[in-house]
This record gives structure tokens, C-alpha cells and sequence, in this order.
């Protein structure tokens, strides 16, 4: 698929908007009268039908059209915003959604998606007025179009036009061109008045010619011709023009393209285009979606295709001319007036650009300019910073070996520049977890009306950032969780009002960032995990034995068993049995951990514990014997040196005192099975132990502390994590690789395995003081 | 050639009535306005016309109006008669 920027910029700023459409439709359920809300809504509609009409989408227009009619009533009042409205308008955002892959691949339609494009479209007819005859023809060629899934074909229609009024009528109009035609009833008629300077004949032009080669861009539609400028005979010089046409052109042509015909009799002659009244619609939707670009009204105009190049200059030295001697009365007139008085573009769309440059003028102010940047640029960035930040650390080890001071230094000046550079880069790629939320506006939405059930969605922290690849893979086990906790979660109503709650629910999702992850808690106020239920079924499957007796606690995480369901029902929406045992792998995959926490009665919280990046982290090097291995450092709380007395501990118990209190410790050597060098074959003598230093790691992790004994400690560095091969999947405590900056790999260890594994080796031992 | 009958004043342009010719049928128009009596205009033989010519026949057409004249068109070649269509001036010349 060959698909040009504009395009993709197209398909984005598509989605964008709809998105943005959606949002404020939701929000308008809540607050029915706001005015804001809904020019928000019409003024996306109008902008989508905009760009997809500069791209000559025609479906998508003529799709959007019948939206922004129906908008248009609701905005002046004359339909009400019902519930049932509200909801086939998120419909036709949803439709218009599916049709814009279609449009850009020009791929025809499924048989499906135009029965659901007709269906709304009957549906959107019923709010709206039996068209007038006159706009019923353009609707039926517009629902045609619509139908036909492809471009209009061939010729427009052809439009019927009045008998050209009085010409006297007509000459009034051109030369005050007080209101340029804008009432044309016709669809793509440009009118084009021409006023010929003196010497157009002299100049060896004969209008005659321009009307020819006008006619080969399109159906002369009517052409007036005005001689009121005659003088008298006897003042009259013959070869002098004194001729005015008013000519009207049905084409598809652009703007820029009428007005090169006339390149050649512009210094002789005064000409006004305008555009179809459509297309002075389409220019403010082209004004609408002009990102922040130019700061200047004649530049606006221009990239908004609604004057030429050409035409702004004139203006602009007419503007000059007024500031010189003689001063016209009253100063110089403002460039949009004079573009209007000349009627080179209408007024509506001269006011929107001026608007446009208003906002554009508080944007600059805000600093806020964006740009966007492919996805995979930034990830190429991302893999060379990676690189950079491995080279840096081989510089500075190599430094250090050598022991030359004042290249340590420049390579210690290196790394931390190093350091800010791949932050920076990194940071390019957080986005705030706003938008996942958003969309579940919609989906809570959309689930109560079918559930039967009154939920509120409560949305909180939705500016914490993380990783763009982490929020990609995110929206689907939040997905599960939110319909999970409408599904089974919350109670139908009266079961809440005889408990006591209020019929509205309550589900909330929320972000926030601590200790190095990015924390996301769905939580719900409905009826909790039913523990007993749990426990039986757990023992009916066989994950639990039937004496065990565990904590509530551990009952809770048991629904993350694979296989797992307490559904009495299995709905549509979840309660298959392949629920939370998908989501903790997917949470696991993205090095995170999930949670749960739940009251019976009273409701349950999950809490998903995610690292904020995938790529690089500032990792903590410790070392076992001759191997290198790397902690994340944001897990790392303190360090301390194994004394003989929790040597013994730890042998003992597993866990040791610090400072009064317990503390599960886990001997890396031991876990890894790895042999000890120091020690040949047999016993271990006391000094050997005591040459043989070993220190504690501290680590921490959702709220658990565990300590790691490991060899030796080498502080702070720089990790650009390298996934481990499939084949090393099943290794256990390990997360992934990295390359040291000798070339030697030391491994990612996986510090919320390793807590896990101390958990569960505690219980057995661990008589807590 | 101009032809004056007692009851009419018959105008005949014939060939090119255009930029080269607008000066002639200038004067031709300033001695044959001032009289009185209708005009028979005769554009049977037009081989050419353009924009020039055309202002000419407007001028033709607004000063008899002004004057109260009678204007007939008593022939009408094709080049001339495709002319005067597309300029949406036919109608003025019957």
C-alpha cells in the first residue's frame, strides 16, 4: 500500500477526531444542554466531512453530511438530544470509523458495512425535515454516491439554472460584488467575474479565447456578459475594452488551476473567483483543520486554498498603495476587508481565518506546537541511543581499567550526557494513559445499556505517562478487567439497594506512577470475590489442597489460575473461564504484576504494577563469582554486608533481623544452583568464608521487600534490556540480557519472580517475632 | 456596404468584424447612428467576430435603444450567431 503523508496524516487525524467525537458525545449524556460540547461534536463532523472531501472520499462525505444536518437541527434546537439520538450518533462515528480504510486502500465496501451505513442513514432521515425539492436531488446523488462506494461517476449533474436574472440585476452585483454569489444553488459552480482592463484587445487577447479554454475545465454553466461600462459613441475607443463577464463554470478543478487560466490577461483585468458555496463550506472545514501553521491571514487563506497566490499579492499592494500618500480616509483598510471588498474570498471564510489566526497566535503564546513523528523513528532512535548508551559504559570500563584519570573523567562527563540523552528519548515515547482510559467512556457505556446495569465510569490520573509500546499493549487486559468487574463485579440494582448501596455504580480506573513502575487500579464497588466460592471451586479443580488453609489473600490470587471462573453464568461479555489467568500473562509479559484486592461486600481492587519503559533501565550491577548480573536500580533499597550472624540466618531460616525486623532473603547462588568457585570441593573453612565476602541486596517490589545475597557489588549501570530468545523462556528469576560494555552478557535478573519465590518459600519456616 | 432605403437604414458587416475591423465600423457606426429611421442589421456574411466586434454591436444595439430606434437583424451567419450564444448575447440580436 503506497500511501502518501497527507494520507496518513488523514487516517489519523480521522481516528483523532472521531475519538474526540465520541468523547464529547458521552459527555453530553451527562450534560445534555451544553452548548460547548455540542459545537464540539458538530465542528469534528464538519472537519472529518472537510478532509475527506479534500481527499474526494465521497462516501465518508456524503456519511458525514446527513451527521452534520442532524447536528445541525439539534444545535438550533429543533431536534432534542434523546438518549436514542445520542446513541445513533456514536454509531455513525463508529461507522464513519470503518469506512475511512476502505476509502484511503480504495477498496469497495463490504456488503455489510453499506447495509450499516444505510441503516443509519434511514435512521438519520427520520430526525431530519423532508428535504426541499431543490436539496432532494443533491441528497439522492449524495445517497448514491454512498452507495455506490466509489467516486461520482463521470459527469456531475447537471444543474439546472435560473434564467439569468435582469442583467441589470447582475451588473449591480459584479460591481459592488457586494454578496459574491454566494446564494449559487448549484453544487461545484464557480463563478468567475471578470472585469477586462482597456487593453485587452490591444494586447492581442480577445475574451472570447479565455471562455474556450474555460470551457475545457469543465461545463460553462452561464455565462453573462455586461456592457455597461460603454461610454458614448463618440467616446468611444474602438479597440478599448470596455466588456464585463460574470462567468459560471461547473468543474472539479481546484482553485489554482482556474486561476492560471487567466495568468496571461491578469495585468489587464480584474478577476473575482468564487467558489461554490460548497466549497466555501469546505474551505472552513480546511481552515478548521489547518494545524498551526501559518501566523498571517493572507497565508491562512492561501493554504486553505480559499485565494491564490496571486490574488494575496494583489491585495497586498493595494493595502500598501492605501498607507501611501494620499492616505485613504479613515487609514489603510485591514487585509481581510479589502480581500472582501474585492470579494476574492467570502467573508465567512475570511472571519474563520481570522479566527484561525487568533488561536494560532495564543498557541505559539502556549508553546504548545506538536509535530508528529513516525512511530518507528522513534523507536530507531530509541535502539541507537541503546547502542550508544552500551558503547559509553565500554568506554568509560575501559577507562577504568586503564586507570588514566583524565580520561575517566571526559568518559564520566560522556556517560551522563549519555544518561540525559537516552532519558530525553525515551521520555519522546511516553504518552499519557488518557486516551486507553477514554475509550472506556464508551465501552462501560455501551456494556451497562446491555448488562441492564446504571455504571459510572471514574476516570483518575489520566495524565501519568508511560511507554507508548506498554499503552499499545495495555487496552486489552484492562478490557478484561472493566468488563469483568461490570460482568461479575457489580451487582444488579437490587441486589446493591438491599445492601445498601446506591443504584449507581461505581467502577474507577487510575494511574499513577511509584518506585520506577507505573501503577494502573481498576477498581469497582460491587459485591467482591466470593472467597468460600473461590476456595471450593479452587479445591474442585484440584489448585488447592482440600486441608490447605490460606490466607484470604491468597484465595483472592487464585482467580489468576488458569482455567479459573466463578461466573454462575457464562455471559457474552466474560465468564469463560479464560479471564484473569490471560491477563496476569499479558501483565507478565510487559515485566509487570497483577494484583488483586477485594472486600466481599464491599467491592475489589486490581492493581497492575508496570515497568514505566521496555527498553532501557538504570540497572544495579551485582556479581556472582565470574558472572555479571543486573537488578533493575529503582527496586533496589539498600545494600549491607552479609555478617556471619545472618550467614547463619539465612542458612538456617531464610530470612535475617534488620533492624528488628524480618527480612526473606534468598542466596542468589543457591537459587541459580551455581557451584562456588572459592570453594575447591569440599568444606568451607572459616576464613575461607570470611575472605569470600558476601553482601545483602535489598530489593523491593509492590509493596514486598525481600534481600538477594550475592558475591560482590558493583553499583549503578546503564542496561539496555535485550530479550532473551524463546528458548530461554522457561528460566526462572531471569527477565532478560543485557551487553556489558566488555562484550560479556550478564543477565536482567527478574526481581518480582524472585520475590515471589521467597514468598512462597517463607510460610514453612518464617515464625514471625 | 451601407444601403439607405427610404424606410430603413440597412447595415451589412460582412467577413471579419474584429480588433483590425473595429475602428472602420466605428466610424461606419458614427455616421449611420445620427440619422433617424430603423436599422436592418445584416450579419448574414460575418465570417469572424470577436470581443471587439461584439462591443461594437452592443454600442449598435444601447444606442438605437437610447434614441428610440428601431433595430432589426435580418440575417445572421453561423460564426456570428455561435458567437453571440455563447457570450449569452443572441437573444439581444433578433
Amino acid at each position: 500500500m503506497d500511501m502518501t503523508p497527507a494520507l496518513q496524516i488523514f487516517i489519523a487525524e480521522a481516528h483523532e477526531l472521531l475519538e474526540q467525537m465520541e468523547q464529547s458525545l458521552l459527555l453530553l449524556e451527562h450534560r445534555p444542554g451544553d452548548r460547548e460540547l455540542l459545537d464540539a461534536v458538530f465542528r469534528t463532523a464538519h472537519t472529518i466531512k472537510g478532509s475527506a472531501g479534500m481527499f474526494g472520499f465521497n462516501t465518508i462525505v456524503a456519511h458525514t453530511h446527513q451527521l452534520e444536518n442532524l447536528l445541525d437541527r439539534v444545535r438550533a434546537g429543533e431536534v432534542a438530544l434523546t438518549p436514542a439520538l445520542s446513541a445513533l450518533l456514536l454509531r455513525c462515528g463508529d461507522h464513519i470509523g470503518t469506512l475511512v480504510m476502505p476509502a484511503v486502500d480504495n477498496l469497495s465496501l463490504e456488503a455489510s458495512v453499506i447495509a450499516v451505513g444505510e441503516s443509519l442513514e434511514r435512521e438519520l432521515a427520520q430526525y431530519l425535515p423532508a428535504p426541499p425539492a431543490a436539496d432532494r436531488h443533491s441528497m439522492a446523488a449524495d445517497l448514491a454516491t454512498f452507495l455506490d462506494g466509489g467516486p461520482p461517476s463521470g459527469e456531475p449533474p447537471p444543474v439546472a439554472h435560473p434564467a439569468s436574472a435582469s442583467m441589470a440585476d447582475d451588473y449591480a452585483v459584479f460591481l459592488d460584488s457586494a454578496e459574491p454569489a454566494l446564494s449559487q444553488p448549484a453544487a461545484m459552480v464557480w463563478r468567475i467575474a471578470l472585469q477586462f482592463g482597456p487593453d485587452v484587445f490591444r494586447n492581442g487577447m480577445d475574451p472570447l479565447s479565455i471562455l474556450h479554454y474555460l470551457a475545457t475545465l469543465g461545463e460553462l454553466v452561464n455565462i453573462t456578459t455586461l456592457w455597461g461600462r460603454l461610454p458614448p459613441l463618440a467616446e468611444m475607443d474602438p479597440e478599448s475594452c470596455y466588456l464585463d463577464m460574470v462567468v459560471e463554470l461547473d468543474t472539479m478543478v481546484e482553485r489554482s488551476v482556474i486561476d492560471s487560466v487567466f495568468d496571461f490577461i491578469r495585468e489587464d483585468c480584474q478577476i473575482r473567483l468564487t467558489p461554490p458555496s460548497s466549497q466555501v463550506q469546505a474551505q472552513l472545514a480546511d481552515l478548521d483543520a489547518l494545524a498551526a501553521g501559518p501566523a498571517k491571514l493572507g497565508e491562512i487563506l492561501v493554504a486553505a486554498n480559499a485565494l491564490t497566490g496571486a490574488a494575496l499579492a494583489t491585495a497586498l499592494a493595494k493595502q500598501a498603495a492605501e498607507s501611501q500618500p494620499p492616505v485613504r480616509p479613515g487609514g489603510p483598510r485591514p487585509l481581510g476587508q479589502i480581500l472582501v471588498d474585492a470579494g476574492a474570498v467570502p467573508e465567512p471564510v475570511v472571519d474563520a481565518a481570522l479566527a484561525r489566526q487568533q488561536q494560532t497566535r495564543q498557541m505559539n503564546g502556549q508553546d504548545t506546537k506538536l509535530i508528529r513523528v513516525d512511530a518507528e523513528k522513534l523507536d530507531q532512535l530509541i535502539t541507537l541511543v541503546g547502542e550508544l548508551v552500551i558503547a559509553g559504559s565500554g568506554t568509560f570500563a575501559l577507562a577504568q581499567q586503564a586507570k588514566l584519570g583524565n580520561i575517566m573523567e571526559s568518559a564520566a562527563a560522556l556517560l551522563r550526557l549519555v544518561e540525559q540523552v537516552r532519558d530525553n528519548a525515551l521520555g519522546l515515547r511516553m504518552v499519557p494513559i488518557a486516551a486507553t482510559f477514554q475509550r472506556f467512556q464508551r465501552v462501560v457505556r455501551d456494556v451497562s445499556l446491555e448488562l441492564g446495569k446504571d455504571i459510572e465510569l471514574v476516570i483518575a490520573g489520566a495524565e501519568t505517562e508511560l511507554d507508548k509500546s506498554v499503552v499499545e499493549r495495555i487496552g486489552d487486559p484492562l478490557m478484561h478487567l472493566v468488563r469483568n468487574a461490570m460482568d461479575h463485579g457489580i451487582e444488579n440494582a437490587e441486589r446493591r439497594m438491599a445492601s445498601g448501596k446506591s443504584a449507581r455504580a461505581k467502577i474507577s480506573l487510575n494511574a499513577y506512577h511509584d518506585s520506577g513502575s507505573i501503577v494502573i487500579e481498576v477498581s469497582d464497588d460491587g459485591g467482591g470475590l466470593p472467597l468460600e466460592k473461590i476456595r471450593n471451586k479452587a479445591i474442585e479443580r484440584g489448585l488447592l489442597a482440600a486441608s490447605a488453609n490460606p490466607t484470604p489473600q491468597e484465595i483472592q490470587q487464585l482467580v489468576f489460575e488458569a482455567g479459573f471462573s466463578t461466573a454462575d453464568a457464562v455471559s457474552n461479555l466474560s465468564g469463560r473461564g479464560v479471564g484473569m489467568d490471560v491477563v496476569r500473562r499479558s501483565i507478565e509479559t510487559l515485566r509487570g504484576m497483577i494484583e488483586i484486592d477485594s472486600t466481599e461486600g464491599l467491592g475489589t481492587l486490581v492493581r497492575i504494577r508496570l515497568p514505566l519503559t521496555l527498553a532501557i533501565i538504570d540497572g544495579f550491577m551485582v556479581g556472582l563469582g565470574t558472572a555479571r548480573y543486573v537488578l533493575p536500580l529503582d527496586v533496589v533499597v539498600e545494600c549491607m554486608e552479609l555478617s556471619d550472624l545472618d550467614r547463619h540466618s539465612v542458612s538456617e531460616r531464610g530470612f535475617i533481623n534488620v533492624r528488628g525486623a524480618v527480612l526473606p532473603v534468598v542466596r542468589l547462588r543457591d537459587a541459580f544452583a551455581l557451584s562456588d568457585p572459592d570453594e575447591p570441593e569440599s568444606s568451607r573453612t572459616q576464613g575461607e568464608i570470611a575472605n569470600g565476602r558476601e553482601n545483602i541486596v535489598v530489593v523491593r517490589f509492590g509493596g514486598l521487600k525481600a534481600g538477594l545475597v550475592v558475591d560482590e557489588l558493583f553499583g549503578e549501570f546503564q542496561t539496555v534490556i535485550k530479550p532473551l530468545g524463546k528458548l530461554f523462556s522457561y528460566l526462572q528469576g531471569i527477565s532478560g540480557s543485557t551487553i556489558l560494555g566488555s562484550g560479556e552478557v550478564a543477565l536482567i535478573l527478574d526481581v518480582p519472580g524472585l520475590i515471589k519465590r521467597v514468598e512462597r518459600t517463607r510460610p514453612q519456616g518464617c515464625v514471625v517475632a | 456596404m451601407s444601403l439607405e432605403q427610404p424606410t430603413a437604414i440597412v447595415l451589412k458587416l460582412a467577413e471579419e468584424v474584429n480588433i483590425y475591423a473595429a475602428a472602420a465600423l466605428h466610424e461606419r457606426l458614427q455616421a449611420t447612428l445620427p440619422e433617424s429611421g430603423p436599422i436592418e442589421l445584416d450579419l448574414g456574411e460575418v465570417t469572424e467576430l470577436d470581443c471587439a466586434g461584439v462591443q461594437q454591436l452592443l454600442l449598435l444595439k444601447r444606442e438605437c435603444e437610447v434614441t428610440g430606434r428601431e433595430l432589426r437583424v435580418i440575417a445572421m451567419s453561423d460564426a456570428a450567431s455561435v458567437v453571440l450564444t455563447l457570450l449569452n448575447l443572441r437573444q439581444q440580436f433578433t
